[in-house]
């Protein structure tokens, strides 16, 4: 499927929207000193348990700093984890790769929250411990993104770290929450998950996925 | 699967039939207003669904069509239900019953014009919008909330939340009827709590504007509408609830397929016979989902009520209510047998030719009022229902995007858009510049050839054209 205009994480022109974003945004009623923000972009820290098999160390270094200037891409990214919104209208695309099963879902729910909200600088306030099982590693994927689209819903609050650990036949998700009207909007919130075109596999540079949400 | 579009007339398009097509795909359409983005797939969308089970006489795509996932958004489709036909959530869409309301103020453009700001203000402070829970209607708890999924805007009015007459112009009369709110899990329950009375975000928003032109004097008198009336028209669904319905859904019917023996071509077209346990569980969710869609605008209508009353001391009275995200238990005559048939219109809606027994009194000479919003920079069009429509008496549902949400930001910046909008008599309160400019007008088709292709395709007549004077978005 051509992608013709995608739009990386990071890429100037996304970062200057950010920045100005932050800067211009109107406040909401409910938005309580959330303006102010250092003019940089930070990506949501993710932490996964480390599989040996891949070496992550030096390659989470690289990428961090690659992250900082822009430079995240997947052909880039054998032994590195990331995530990027491609285009759909209406709807709201997101891949994601990662050395394993489980940095790949967390680069998928922190792709999900950087389309809608500027989590820069966030800090969890409180945990959501829960454990995730399906059949399909593409099905754990869409519980776990469910689960943040009801938690935005019911309490009004988003994951801004994530660690992830397997369990038998799924996944154990800690998600540290965080108010998601103390933050600056971005774009419009997912409300479900579909099954369209939905994807989780591993290759021989770790795990991808692709996943469409309603917005 | 490679798609054959074969031009019937100026307007209208065939998808010839090949495996597993069950019937042709029929787009009504321009081929300007085909779509034309590259890896857009709305026609092979209209292929995949002309292949479920039970499918009659073609697969549709109104004027305004475009991607969606499973269904194309515009797309149209009945089902046999007395020959296996299937029942499809994701052929209603995840905002079950979203749909638009237009209401008629008892004032003009011109005397409104220096009170404009006022309104504005007070809408844009009191119109819950943007992301998360928070309603104008706090529910006590999941046994208010079922009464409410089984009335619907019935259930607002009962409450003092609008007037009889609300619901003599709503759709079924504001309450579709077979709602199950067993069906409805826990979850759903959850989301919707607090969301009633709320516009939600991404498209939805609450526009005020005026009737700039009038194709039909005697409809539009019918409508209650006239040249500089200024109306207020209101674009939401049934928010968390709705889509948690859907989601539950299709998982089950995801895992019922192999029992029915479906195969098909996209996970998020999951389905089950109508008539199965699986089929009639979804029904009476959706209905109840669809009730609460109905009872969420008739909310929003008392907001807007209050604020043209305080604003400028004129009432509203509503034009009609139309949902455009729905599947009903219809009869029609396909080769000449009636037959009872599941439609599904997804981004499409109902649109009764005059006469139709479920129109109310003042408005079977006139046919259904149909509501065809565009843009905030742009236009909307009130439409009328005619006898021509051979799409299950369906039409186009809005303008309909060309633009991925990328593109608009790429070429829109929400502050420039907003200031372009003010310039142009336009007043803008958005909840933040990003969603403003994914929503920018020229991420859109053009609606005004929207509308004229509805017409030529024998879909609908124009009414009325209207301009925006001011946009709440969500």
């Amino acid at each position: 499927m051509p992608h013709e205009s995608e739009q990386w994480p990071g890429e100037a022109g996304d970062r200057d929207r950010q920045e100005h974003s932050r800067r211009q945004n109107p406040a909401r009623p409910d938005q309580a000193g959330g303006g102010v923000r250092e003019n940089v972009f930070h990506a949501p820290r993710v932490r996964s348990r480390p599989d040996p098999r891949y070496p992550t160390r030096g390659a989470a270094t690289i990428q961090r700093a690659r992250e900082r200037q822009g430079l995240m891409r997947p052909d880039a990214a054998a032994g590195r984890s990331g995530y990027r919104t491609v285009p759909h209208t209406a709807d709201l695309r997101v891949e994601a790769w990662a050395p394993t099963r489980e940095e790949c879902l967390a680069q998928a729910v922190r792709g999900v929250c950087a389309s809608f909200l500027d989590v820069t600088g966030a800090v969890g306030t409180h945990p959501r411990d829960i454990v995730l099982r399906a059949d399909r590693d593409e099905d754990v994927l869409v519980l776990l993104l469910e689960e943040v689209v009801y938690r935005l819903d019911t309490q009004g609050e988003v994951p801004v770290d994530v660690e992830l650990a397997p369990v038998d036949g799924g996944v154990r998700a800690v998600l540290h929450m965080a108010e998601a009207g103390s933050l600056p909007v971005t774009g419009a919130a997912p409300k479900a998950v579909t099954l369209h075109d939905l994807a989780m596999v591993r290759g021989p540079q770790g795990w991808t996925c692709s996943v469409t949400l309603d917005v | 699967m490679d798609i054959t579009l074969v031009q019937e007339t100026p307007f209208r398009f065939r998808i010839e039939r090949q495996d597993p097509m069950r019937v042709p795909g029929v787009v009504f359409a321009t081929r300007e207003l085909l779509p034309q983005a590259t890896g857009d797939k709305a026609l092979e969308q209209v292929a995949n669904v002309a292949a479920l089970p039970g499918i009659v006489r073609a697969s549709y795509a109104m004027p305004d069509v475009h991607w969606g996932y499973g269904f194309p958004i515009g797309g149209v489709a009945a089902t046999d239900i007395d020959a296996g036909g299937v029942i499809s959530p994701g052929g209603v869409g995840f905002d079950i019953s979203c749909g638009v309301r237009l209401l008629a103020a008892g004032i003009d453009r011109d005397p409104l014009a220096p009170r404009m700001r006022r309104l504005m203000d007070i809408l844009g402070d009191t119109v819950p919008r943007g992301l998360g829970p928070g309603g104008l209607w706090k529910l006590s708890g999941r046994r208010q909330l079922e009464e409410l999924m089984v009335a619907g805007a019935a259930y607002a009015v009962e409450h003092g939340r609008g007037v009889p007459r609300d619901l003599e112009r709503c759709e079924d009369g504001g309450t579709l009827a077979g709602a199950d709110p067993s069906q409805v899990g826990q979850r759903a329950v959850d989301r919707g709590l607090r969301q009633v009375g709320s516009l939600g975000s991404a498209n939805h928003f609450l526009e005020v504007q005026a009737v700039d032109r009038v194709y039909d004097d005697r409809t539009a008198a019918a409508f209650g509408l006239h040249p500089g009336q200024v109306c207020v028209m209101i674009h939401c669904g049934s928010r968390g609830l709705g889509h948690q319905v859907c989601s539950d859904h299709v998982k089950v019917m995801d895992q019922s397929l192999r029992a029915y023996g479906i195969q098909l071509p996209d996970r998020q077209l999951a389905c089950a016979p109508a008539v199965s346990v699986p089929g009639r569980d979804y029904l009476g969710a959706m209905a109840a989902a669809a009730n609460y869609a109905r009872a969420n605008r008739q909310l929003l209508t008392e907001a807007a009520r209050h604020a043209f009353a305080v604003a400028a001391g004129a009432e509203l009275d509503l034009v009609y209510d139309v949902s455009h995200n729905m599947a009903k238990i219809e009869t029609h005559d396909v080769d000449g047998v009636p037959l009872q048939l599941c439609v599904h219109r997804k981004g499409a809606t109902r649109a009764l030719p005059p006469g139709h027994r479920e129109l109310p009194d003042d408005l079977a000479e006139a046919g259904q009022p149909i509501l065809v919003p565009g843009t905030m920079g742009t236009a909307s069009y009130v439409m009328a229902g005619t006898a021509g429509n051979d799409a299950f008496w369906s039409s186009a549902h809005g303008a309909g995007r060309v633009w991925s949400r990328h593109q608009a930001l790429r070429r829109v910046r929400g502050e420039e858009l907003c200031e372009q909008l003010e310039s142009h008599g336009v007043a803008v309160r958005p909840a933040s510049w990003r969603a403003l400019a994914e929503e920018a007008p020229d991420a859109y088709k053009d609606v005004d050839a929207v509308a004229a292709a509805t017409e030529a395709g024998q879909l609908a007549r124009l009414v009325a054209r209207l301009v925006p004077l001011g946009v709440v978005k969500g």
